[in-house]
């Protein structure tokens, strides 16, 4: 046997024996996303040279994200360490420097780093250990220094190799169970009709309107995708490399009917019959459900067109436009907080789950503070005029009325000027300046807790997503939730470029994580930003009048 | 590390030369070197102009309303080190975060180190005190947020503003004695150190 391989059966028998069996991947995973050490105490770390710092700070997750493919955020980019990239030779093939340069804005020094091409052997567990405990890589150069130096146990080690050696992409037969099919990828959106309530026209025409931008958005996008595929070699950049990572786009109308206790049900019913790689969009009142199994099924969902989110903020894979009612009654709570002059609260709400669900949140938001609040709900079937408000209604000074009503009622609404606080999440279609331009005098001089940009001052990207709306012939009735659609649309779509074939949902969210807050606003509201961890894009509601003026 | 020249060299007493300076040139790790890290400084003093900078009104997170202007007047007795940062950044501000964890010790009763948040529609006092929490901040450590207009403003006079939250760039301001410096990159805490005794000891940049 010459030396060679010898060489190389006594390198695998000391791999072998090295490598505890049946390390806990488990173990590995905490490690590699919280910082905490097989033994259960906090890893220890050198960051930036000499500085001591503990692991559960900048643990390998918090730069290398959950999903392993890396960052960029600050212009330091980050590598990929998924099990395909650390376990492989690294070699410079323009396929990897593609796969590096993200679709998204990047800096120069980003951009920089990554045409660095590097040239390395696969990680084992020895050449692992160099880079974790001592910032060497395979390739013998020192890693950066903000990449922690980590004091770890060998049980550390071992634990988290398994955990990397799962890491990334999965096998190509479970890509079925993601949505994936070899030519088609498989999303879905979820209506909910307001059941029990007068407003279900305004549900079906809102359905209706959303429906049309999701088919012309589909149409036009496979129709690229089909131009994509015929010509293969169409161009010289790198895209033409991936054309094989385009797929048709599938949408799934997943409608729910009946009560609330059997939607998880229905729900799984039609992701058993087809598994789909992300909800986008959708309609509906009350989003519980949906959000607890899209975090069940570790599910993205992005932005639905609901006014009751979930707002816990222990969502991983539910991602909303905003905090909608519950955000609005922190808005109101914020303003009577701070007018000293009011003592005294009258709730004027709908009795249906909108106008409940906001009553209660404001009712929880001024707990702390020193107010009488009076509660006055408004049957179905009756008006919220004089009549209705004047035997109930007693005309106090230090008094605000705060009104969670439908859009109808406004019109009726006995005028108490500066007194009414109006929340507009369940008036989504006020938000438009004609629209607000057909409202009465006195209306306009109602103060609004406004969760959308200040009228006319939206940004420009509106009148860009209105046009291709008008091209496309499609009516636009309801702005919001079609524009909320396209917007959920559009950033999959920018999203899916920089996944190519790499299908991990973690990924799918850190990419919109990061996204959001690129120029994709579609214009309603002023700003909309995520991060990691954050769930709510749009976070800013102001209190402002219509006529512009301030009391 | 420092390139060596290993050619051939003639005699012993230049091969020996050559190679003490090599290994001066390896152990003083210049600023290019793989091992060190890299950072930037510039004056930017002129930006202390009055109403240039001083009036933003910042947010404490014990809910506290502070001008930016308050803030720097005590820089004409100690230092005041500020970085922005946002509370859901994973990536950057951890690590910068950690180079004033690890230098307010020595900075306690010296300087004063200030965090100010690029987020503020998700950055709550209640989230900035959970971080200042976690990075174990003492009490000349304060964290702050503010209307939004009044911090994009703040980055854009600062030449620091990213339009997006997530591209912004490391950068720590000091000021102190009429002077304001801009330092670009991630230090060591040793460099970090060195730089604030370079400062104080007078107008060396």
């Amino acid at each position: 046997m010459c030396n060679r391989q010898q060489a190389l059966i006594a390198g695998l028998f000391w791999c072998l024996s090295n490598t505890l069996p049946g390390a806990d991947a488990e173990l590995g995973e905490r490690l590699y996303r919280q910082g905490i050490g097989v033994d259960g105490k906090p890893v220890k770390a050198i960051v930036q040279g000499d500085i001591e710092v503990d692991a559960s700070l900048l643990s390998c997750a918090s730069c290398h994200r959950n999903s392993g493919y890396g960052d960029a955020e600050g212009g330091e980019y980050v590598p990929p360490i998924t099990a395909e990239v650390l376990f492989n030779d690294y070699t410079p093939e323009r396929s990897h420097l593609f796969r590096n340069l993200y679709q998204d804005i990047q800096t120069a020094v980003t951009r920089a780093s990554v045409h660095d091409i590097k040239q390395r052997r696969a990680y084992d567990r020895l050449s692992l250990k160099r880079a974790l405990t001592e910032g060497i890589g395979s390739d013998g150069r020192t890693l950066s220094l903000q990449m922690p130096r980590f004091q770890l146990s060998d049980a550390d080690i071992d634990a988290l190799q398994s955990y990397l050696e799962t890491l990334g992409k999965p096998e190509q037969g479970a890509l079925a169970a993601l949505g994936i099919d070899a030519e088609t990828i498989h999303f879905a959106t979820v209506f909910i009709p307001n059941e029990g309530l007068n407003d279900n026209t305004d549900y079906a025409s809102k359905k209706q309107a959303i429906e049309l931008v999701f088919s012309a958005y589909l149409k036009r996008k496979n129709l690229n995708t089909h131009a994509a595929q015929k010509k293969p070699d169409y161009s010289l950049g790198y895209k033409s490399d991936f054309v094989y990572t385009q797929k048709l786009w599938q949408l799934h109308k997943w409608e729910l009917q009946g009560p609330a206790t059997t939607w998880r049900e229905q729900l799984d019913d039609h992701y058993a019959k087809q598994p789909v790689f992300a909800v986008l969009g959708g309609l509906g009142n009350d989003w519980h459900v949906v959000h607890q199994f899209c975090e069940t099924r570790q599910l993205p969902c992005l932005f639905p067109n609901t006014a009751l989110p979930v707002t816990s903020e222990n969502g991983n894979y539910a991602l909303y436009l905003s905090r909608g009612l519950s955000g609005e009654a922190q808005t109101a709570a914020e303003w009577l907080n701070t007018n000293d002059q009011i003592r005294h609260v009258v709730q004027l709400y709908r009795e249906n789950s909108i106008g409940e669900h906001a009553a209660r949140f404001l009712e929880a938001g001024l707990s702390s503070g020193d107010f009488n609040i009076k509660l006055i709900r408004v049957p179905d079937g009756v008006a919220a005029n004089q009549e209705f408000l004047s035997s109930r209604l007693a005309d106090k000074k230090q008094q605000a009325i705060i009104a969670w009503l439908n859009r109808e009622d406004i019109n009726q609404l006995p005028f108490y000027k500066h007194s009414i606080l109006l929340g507009s999440a369940s008036m989504a279609e006020l938000w438009s300046h004609h629209q607000h331009q057909e409202l009465s005098e006195p209306v306009k001089q109602i103060s609004w807790i406004w969760p959308w940009a200040m009228p006319q001052q939206e940004p420009r990207r509106l009148y860009r997503v209105r046009a291709w709306m008008r091209s496309r012939w499609i009516p636009v009735v309801h702005e919001v939730e079609q524009f909320n659609t396209f917007f959920a649309l559009d950033i999959t779509d920018h999203a899916m470029y920089d996944i190519l074939d790499r299908y991990s949902r973690d990924y799918f969210i850190e990419l919109i994580e990061r996204m959001t807050e690129n120029s994709l606003n579609p214009g309603l509201y002023s700003a909309m930003s995520l991060g990691p961890g954050q769930r709510f894009a749009a976070t800013h509601n102001r209190v402002i009048r219509l006529d512009n003026k301030t009391d | 590390m420092t390139p060596c020249f290993t050619g051939h060299t003639g005699n012993s007493l230049s091969r020996f030369l050559v190679a003490l300076i090599c290994a001066a040139g390896c152990l003083l790790q210049p600023a290019w070197s793989q091992s060190s890290v890299e950072y930037q400084i510039s004056d930017i003093s002129h930006l202390l102009a009055p109403a240039f900078l001083h009036d933003a009104e910042l947010i404490e997170s014990n809910g506290q309303a502070v001008e930016l202007q308050q803030l720097l007047a005590s820089a004409d007795s100690q230092p005041v080190i500020f970085q922005f940062i946002f509370t859901s950044c994973a990536n950057v501000c951890p690590v910068m975060s950690t180079i004033l964890q690890a230098i307010q010790k020595e900075m306690a009763d010296q300087a004063q180190l200030v965090s100010i948040s690029i987020d503020p529609g998700y950055d709550t006092s209640e989230r900035l005190q959970s971080y200042a929490e976690r990075f174990g901040a003492m009490k000349h450590w304060r964290f702050f947020t503010g209307d939004t207009t009044t911090i994009v403003q703040l980055q854009k006079r600062l030449n620091i503003y990213q339009q997006n939250k997530m591209r912004h760039q490391p950068v720590t301001f000091i000021a102190v004695n009429q002077r304001l410096l801009r330092i670009d990159g991630l230090l060591s805490r040793q460099q970090m150190l060195s730089e604030l005794g370079r400062l104080l000891e007078g107008p060396v940049y």
